[in-house]
């Protein structure tokens, strides 16, 4: 009697999807914040202008703010205040969260380094110290606290905006590896009911996938009888390749496309004898050529209009 | 596991059966936004699966629920058959193939993201598949 | 359920989604008996309303295309759509020795290419 247990596969990539995990401010001290909003708030309009000065000069943001219509400029500026004390104050954390979550979007969007909006924090973090001090001045305790607030709200809100940024740049990589994709295996018609699939560089199973639904699915849309796969720009086979090779070549068939692979070198012809490839199953010719002058001959056999 | 999504469960005693697992498979890897070729990948898995269970165990389950930690599928199916002696050999690749046998586990545990196999030889087998969306 | 129809000196079979093992059995034999009738030469397995192709589905082509050559027949399927036949690779289905076109018009004039070498 047996029991096997088998586990296989990758595990789970973190997920970073759009869904953004948001850190849990209730964890927070409530009083501590109470006390950093209070002394804030009190000097609001002192801290906001030196922060102002402080942007303006900045080579980053600089420039967004002075393009900025002050009004709105204003208007942001009172609502942002308002989301935070509705947080602190009244324990309404998420629009205010959601607000970091756009911005951080925002940052990521528009290409802003998160090094430039790290000094902006760090520069508040300074701006609204020596108003703690002085609120604060004849109680340490409260003073300490209020720190603690500061520090506790900032960590907060850098931590929700940098998680947002990375998750934004992250689908903004993955966008571009998409397109890098589809640029890198073009599926291109010759001319009716021929295709060619010029595979050129490295091929990974995420890659043969790619290539092979997109093959698929021109050859459905295009009525393709024949497709000519021009490996000229693979430098390598291994069992790998191959295999993505050959189901990519199996699925075509199964569509009823004629497959034609062009522009073996040496090195690749070695690696598929060594690998052990069915080589009877393929149809191979030396170069592009030589692959389109056969679609001729097998368009006028079966008799395709051309 | 909490089970907030959809779930279902067929009963398999008979190929007709088989068709009912596809179907509520594709359902359920639809709704949870996968693309139309992992939707086909899925539900062929799943009558593969399912078609092993009627042809070698006589009968058994698949169940059919989504994943509550990230958005995926997970199947499980079940069954009260001989179990599998060398699973070793049954996830090889070739072993399938042969004509008639249709296990299909290699393909099936190909584009899984997940993979488990229970068996005891005399007493039946689970086969655990998980597969994320992308 | 499926459906046989004669198509000039062809037939026409449309292969549903949901064929069990007993709808082949039956298949088959009807499959048989009009290919005999008719002495039909050429015979199109559309399988275009097919979602899963899995290996009850390629032993069956299988199948039927065996028993058509031992009449004397060719056959061809035609209409598997991109996303079955991408899943029939990634799990490793073979469909050996089957001729496959890529839909009726294609499968049409390939009969008529094999039918004719087959003379």
């Amino acid at each position: 009697m047996s029991n096997d247990k088998q586990w296989s596969g990758s595990t789970p990539a973190p997920y970073t999807g759009s869904a953004i995990e948001l850190p849990d401010p209730s964890r927070l001290d409530a009083r501590s914040l109470e006390l950093f909003w209070e002394a804030y708030d009190a000097h609001y309009d002192e801290v906001r202008e030196q922060l102002l000065a402080f942007v303006s000069k900045d080579p980053i943001f600089g420039p967004i703010v002075a393009r900025m219509d002050p009004q709105l400029q204003l208007d942001r500026d009172r609502q942002s205040r308002q989301l935070m004390r509705d947080a602190i104050v009244d324990g309404q954390w998420k629009p205010y969260l959601d607000d970091l979550v756009q911005q951080g979007r925002t940052y990521a969007q528009q290409g802003i380094s998160f090094s430039g909006w790290f000094q902006v924090v760090s520069a508040f973090r300074g701006f609204v110290r020596p108003v703690l001090f002085q609120y604060f001045d004849d109680s340490r305790e409260q003073l300490l606290a209020g720190l603690t607030g500061l520090h506790d709200l900032l960590d907060l809100a850098m931590s929700t905006i940098g998680e947002t940024y990375l998750a934004e740049k992250e689908t903004v990589i993955r966008n571009q590896q998409q397109s890098l994709l589809e640029l890198s295996s073009p599926v291109l018609q010759i001319r009716d009911r021929l295709l060619l699939l010029p595979i050129i560089g490295v091929i990974d199973t995420v890659r043969a996938r790619e290539i092979t639904e997109s093959l698929l699915a021109k050859i459905g849309e295009l009525r393709a009888r024949t497709v000519i796969i021009d490996i000229t720009g693979v430098a390598a086979v291994d069992s790998q390749v191959a295999g993505h090779l050959l189901q990519t070549i199996e699925a075509a068939r199964l569509m009823g496309a004629h497959v034609i692979v062009s522009g073996v070198s040496p090195a690749v012809a070695q690696s598929l004898v060594v690998l052990g490839v069915d080589v009877s199953r393929l149809r191979t010719v030396v170069d592009l050529q030589t692959a389109i002058d056969d679609a001729d001959v097998f368009a006028s056999s079966t008799g395709t209009p051309s | 596991m909490s089970d907030a999504g959809p779930r279902v469960r067929v009963e398999l005693t008979s190929d007709h059966e088989i068709v009912h697992a596809r179907k509520a498979g594709r359902e359920i890897a639809q709704q949870l936004g996968f693309s139309t070729t992992d939707q086909v990948l899925i539900a062929t898995a799943i009558s593969e699966l399912a078609r092993n269970i009627v042809l070698h165990a006589g009968g058994g389950a698949i169940e059919i629920s989504t994943v509550s930690s990230r958005p995926g599928i997970a199947i499980v199916a079940t069954d009260t058959g001989p179990g599998i002696r060398d699973v070793e050999l049954a996830l090889q690749d070739g072993y399938s193939t042969g004509i008639g046998l249709g296990l299909g586990l290699p393909g099936a545990r190909r584009i899984s993201d997940e993979f488990m196999i229970e068996t005891r030889v005399g007493h039946g087998t689970s086969i655990f598949f998980r597969k994320y969306v992308p | 359920m499926s459906v046989v129809a004669k198509h000039g000196d062809l037939l026409y079979v449309t292969l549903d989604d949901d064929i069990g093992d007993h709808d082949m059995q039956t298949l088959l034999e009807r499959l048989s008996a009009m290919t005999i009738r008719h002495k039909s030469r050429g015979v199109i397995l559309d399988v275009s309303a097919m979602e899963v192709i899995d290996s009850f589905g390629c032993r069956m082509l299988q199948t039927i295309t065996t028993v058509l050559r031992i009449h004397g027949a060719r056959a061809v399927v035609c209409g598997v759509r991109p996303a079955v036949a991408f899943a029939m690779v990634q799990l490793a289905l073979r469909l050996e020795d089957v001729e496959t076109a890529l839909d009726f018009e294609d499968a049409v004039q390939l009969l008529h290419v094999l039918t004719r070498a087959h003379v």
